[in-house]
């Protein structure tokens, strides 16, 4: 390693701390593992079920795993890496902090600590220079798009997450989940997997489960995802006179599990109701109230008062 | 890049300095026998360690031994001895 390779450069420095790492090495596995297992082996799993399908059907059992896995993953990276994990919006157990950081690792966004100081990069600097993922930074509203969307990922330097996220690298449970992130993504991959091989019946139900289940769940995930990133600073409603430009996209609202109200969040990052109104509907606030009653989850924040 | 002669405890409380500036955990709550990750240096922690631990020890580093040797104690003693 030469002293290029090793840390020094920084974009920026708060409080005498880097917050991104400019290392050959970091970047280079970030790059690969944005290339290869958040986006092309996704999107060649997705063809490959589309094509499996004319073949062999895609009937009840491919939308139940495809539901189920899909419901069971945006619960891990909405609930978890985004409300729970990084913006702290309510406190669980070490059962239900597993439970997030292991479906939401299912999604092959990253491990959860280093999706966390990412994200709190971007509040911090949303759509200013800083933000990781701005649609506005790229000189054309194409180059924006495509940055926002997807390109951010492959050009990125690793944020610091002794900066942005030291309280989950200090806290032992998250940092060994964290650790063993491509355990987790593998084991979302296997799940309908064997539910395809036991329910359906041999090869042809297993890799039913793990097309449909497995990379093309990841695929829509993550396009829907990215959709949040990208679309979601472009299109929709401004309610709040937020410093950035965030939208309320409420089509996207579903899918997205109530992130797409995404002015809103922007407005109260730290609530982990993001459906303001009695219709703007909220999957993942639904879920943090059901185990609210469940008594799996406490000390739930709530918007604060603001000045529209 | 000089290479100087460094003792193990002087590379020992650079890195509990270092640790303790960068995690901002108390120097007195960083046990030198506990691992890297116990004390959470993950692998982006672990580069910025590294590239200024470089500085300290006048050779270059690579990050993988903060795996091979996971203790303060451990990397501290083999980098010592690397030093004579």
């Amino acid at each position: 390693m030469n002293k290029q390779q090793s840390v020094k450069a920084a974009q920026s420095i708060h409080g005498g701390k880097h917050v991104i790492v400019e290392n050959k090495m970091l970047q280079n596995s970030q790059k690969m593992h944005a290339i290869y297992i958040t986006n092309v082996i996704p999107t060649l799993g997705f063809i490959g079920a589309i094509i499996f399908s004319i073949y062999y059907g895609f009937g009840l059992f491919e939308v139940v795993i495809l539901v189920l896995m899909y419901f069971i993953s945006v619960t891990g990276m909405e609930v978890g890496y985004h409300r729970f994990f990084t913006h702290a919006s309510f406190k669980s157990n070490s059962f239900i902090t597993s439970f997030l950081a292991i479906t939401g690792s299912f999604c092959a966004m990253g491990p959860v600590i280093y999706w966390v100081a990412n994200h709190r990069r971007h509040h911090r600097h949303s759509d200013k220079d800083g933000d990781p993922h701005s649609p506005h930074k790229s000189g054309s509203f194409l180059k924006g798009l495509w940055h926002s969307h997807i390109g951010w990922q492959y050009e990125d330097n690793a944020p610091n997450t002794a900066y942005f996220a030291k309280e989950l690298l200090k806290n032992p449970l998250v940092f060994q989940l964290n650790k063993y992130y491509l355990v987790w993504l593998v084991l979302g991959l296997l799940i309908p997997t064997v539910i395809g091989f036991f329910i359906v019946g041999g090869w042809v139900g297993a890799l039913s489960g793990f097309l449909w289940g497995g990379l093309a769940r990841i695929f829509i995930v993550n396009q829907v995802t990215f959709s949040v990133t990208s679309l979601c600073h472009i299109y929709g409603k401004k309610e709040y006179d937020t410093n950035e430009e965030s939208r309320n996209l409420a089509i996207l609202a579903i899918p997205t599990f109530g992130q797409s109200w995404h002015n809103n969040h922007h407005a109260f990052p730290n609530s982990a109701y993001i459906g303001l109104k009695w219709w703007q509907i909220d999957i993942g606030g639904m879920i943090i109230t059901v185990l609210k009653f469940l008594g799996l989850a406490w000390d739930i924040q709530k918007p604060k008062k603001r000045i529209k | 890049m000089i290479k100087k002669l460094i003792t193990n405890e002087e590379i020992e409380d650079w890195l509990v300095s270092n640790i303790s500036q960068v995690l901002e955990i108390e120097k007195d709550e960083i046990d030198t026998t506990l691992t890297f990750n116990r004390l959470g240096v993950d692998s982006i922690t672990g580069v910025q360690i590294t590239g200024d631990l470089e500085e300290m020890v006048g050779f270059k580093i690579d990050t993988v031994l903060l795996f091979k040797y996971p203790t303060i104690e451990k990397i501290s003693s083999f980098l010592s001895e690397k030093t004579k």
